[in-house]
């Protein structure tokens, strides 16, 4: 028979008895209690490699995936195979009933929670398209190829129904219609031109900051809590940086230079108002910031990005971005 | 549970694609920001569908316990930026973000259950290797195309279709010793990837990495 220590460094690939009598052996000596740990560790990751080979059962793992996916508007990787399941199987139906209610129960607790959309914005300081956006006429064919979304679910009759809907009557398309197509097309070129000369016009400072694009402060919802007053100041100040913004038809943005400035000392009232590890806080000096930086005041601009950075803010990396932007900017 | 439809209807890949993850990361790092938007995206609805899977086979914890987890692990996801250096392993990192933040979560539970909530038990098994089996997959399959072609038919026989020594010996017209040694060999072999280490020991990512 093998040593143990050869067994041990064999275990992955050893069959289950095998496994079973080398882990014996090792429990019974100390000293080999890491190479144990080590070898178990790597045996769990083949195995769970061989679990997820295609045409395997239908485990319990794969019963939840396919619900949580459901709950979730997503579309479940395997939904077919796993239906299949489900039908053939009551022990498996059984486990599904109990992961239903489980479900249940986190519905409930979710409801009236922030949603995943506003979530992903604030944490991730991306901004999504409107959720109202018209979707493009590849959208749906688009989902259904990456088959993420429920919505890629849809048949062929729906997409046509929704085609013959949206087609604007024939008659409509002729004379008078084209003229108004042509206007629209003469005032689209022209809107163009005049934004790109809005678009050259604008400071590297004023792209810097970005101030359009701070978005709503979206805060946390937690079921049975009271609103935290300061979240509802931030959005208020938030308002008070884009009510400042003045633009001629959206185009050739500057700033109402007395309305920026208080909603900057409001800004700093709630940074200094709110504990220091909160999102509001947060939140605050890092649009604080990027006014500072929008008004030329780079002292008070780094000093405020440099602590969130020093904290391991949320905020820290793009923080760090700017803080390079400033240090490189021209004059700095 | 949130809705999660609108936001992986506007991921540009399948939510399975981990390769076209990884490609999102690479080309945000370089400064797409599109590319960038793409791949926090990607780690955002990984992370909160690993979670909702997750907790529908735990057998203890509340509803409440799913915010704690999500919150602890997007914790962890944010700072993916800083923390990964080679973008092919952007995926695991996410996925064993997720993972310790549940067992961090089990953990504390287990200090905390009321011995009328572990009669429901043993809920947890610690040896059981519960990462999202596409990466874990995806990353055992790249390993092993690296290993020789002799060990390679073997070990993908073995640990990617789960079948039998028996079984193997037959279709390769190896004697059962041989098939034995090729896979002892290729043990040794996948221990020491890297792409696998990082699935079970921190060794290969920036120290502090997966701290919280």
């Amino acid at each position: 028979m093998s040593s143990l220590s050869d067994r041990l460094d064999d275990y992955a690939a050893l069959p289950p008895d095998e496994r079973a009598a080398a882990a014996r052996d090792a429990a019974a000596l100390p000293e080999h209690a890491d190479r144990l740990a080590e070898a178990r560790a790597v045996a769990s990751l083949l195995d769970a490699a061989a679990d997820a080979r295609p045409g395997r059962a239908v485990s319990e793992d794969d019963l939840a995936a396919y619900l949580a996916d459901h709950a979730l508007g997503l579309v479940p990787p395997d939904a077919d195979r796993v239906e299949a399941a489900l039908a053939a199987d009551p022990g498996l139906r059984d486990a599904a009933d109990r992961m239903r209610a489980r479900l249940a129960n986190l519905d409930a607790h979710t409801a009236g929670a922030e949603s995943a959309e506003a979530q992903f914005e604030r944490l991730f300081g991306h901004t999504l398209s409107p959720p109202d956006a018209a979707p493009s006429p590849e959208a749906p064919r688009e989902a259904h190829r990456n088959g993420n979304a429920r919505h890629a679910a849809r048949t062929s009759a729906d997409r046509a129904a929704d085609r013959t809907a949206a087609a604007p009557p024939r008659a409509a398309r002729s004379g008078a219609g084209r003229r108004v197509l042509v206007l629209a097309a003469a005032l689209l070129v022209a809107y163009g031109g005049l934004a790109a000369v809005s678009a050259s016009q604008q400071t590297d400072r004023a792209r810097l900051a970005d101030l359009a694009d701070l978005a709503s402060y979206a805060p946390i919802e937690t079921r049975g809590a009271d609103a935290d007053p300061l979240a509802a100041r931030l959005d208020a100040a938030l308002d008070g940086v884009e009510e400042a913004r003045r633009t001629t038809l959206g185009l050739f943005p500057r700033f109402d230079s007395a309305r920026l400035d208080a909603a900057a000392v409001d800004l700093a009232g709630i940074s200094s108002a709110a504990d220091p590890g909160s999102s509001v806080s947060q939140e605050a000096r890092f649009a604080l910031a990027r006014v500072r930086l929008h008004q030329s005041r780079d002292d008070e601009a780094v000093r405020l990005l440099a602590g969130l950075v020093r904290e391991q803010s949320y905020r820290a990396a793009e923080a760090r971005r700017l803080l390079d932007a400033i240090r490189t900017a021209p004059g700095a | 549970m949130r809705d999660l439809a609108r936001l992986a209807a506007a991921l540009p890949f399948s939510l399975d694609d981990t390769d076209a993850a990884a490609a999102a990361f690479a080309a945000g790092r370089s400064g797409d920001a599109g590319a960038r938007r793409d791949a926090d995206l990607w780690a955002y609805i990984w992370t909160l569908r690993y979670i909702a899977r997750k907790f529908l086979t735990e057998r203890v914890g509340e509803p409440s316990d799913v915010d704690a987890v999500e919150t602890r692990a997007l914790e962890g996801v944010r700072k993916v930026w800083d923390a990964v250096e080679d973008a092919a392993r952007f995926p695991s990192y996410v996925s064993k973000v997720c993972k310790n933040a549940v067992l961090t979560h089990r953990a504390r539970r287990r200090t905390m259950v009321e011995a009328d909530e572990t009669v429901l038990g043993p809920a947890f098994d610690d040896e059981r290797f519960d990462q999202d089996a596409v990466i874990v997959r995806r990353d055992v399959v790249t390993a092993i195309a690296d290993l020789p072609p002799a060990v390679r038919a073997v070990a993908t026989m073995r640990f990617l279709d789960a079948v039998g020594y028996e079984d193997i010996a037959e279709a390769t017209g190896h004697p059962l010793p041989t098939v034995r040694a090729y896979l002892s060999k290729a043990v040794a072999r996948l221990r020491e990837a890297p792409h696998l280490r990082a699935h079970f020991f921190d060794d290969v990512l920036p120290p502090g990495a997966l701290a919280r």
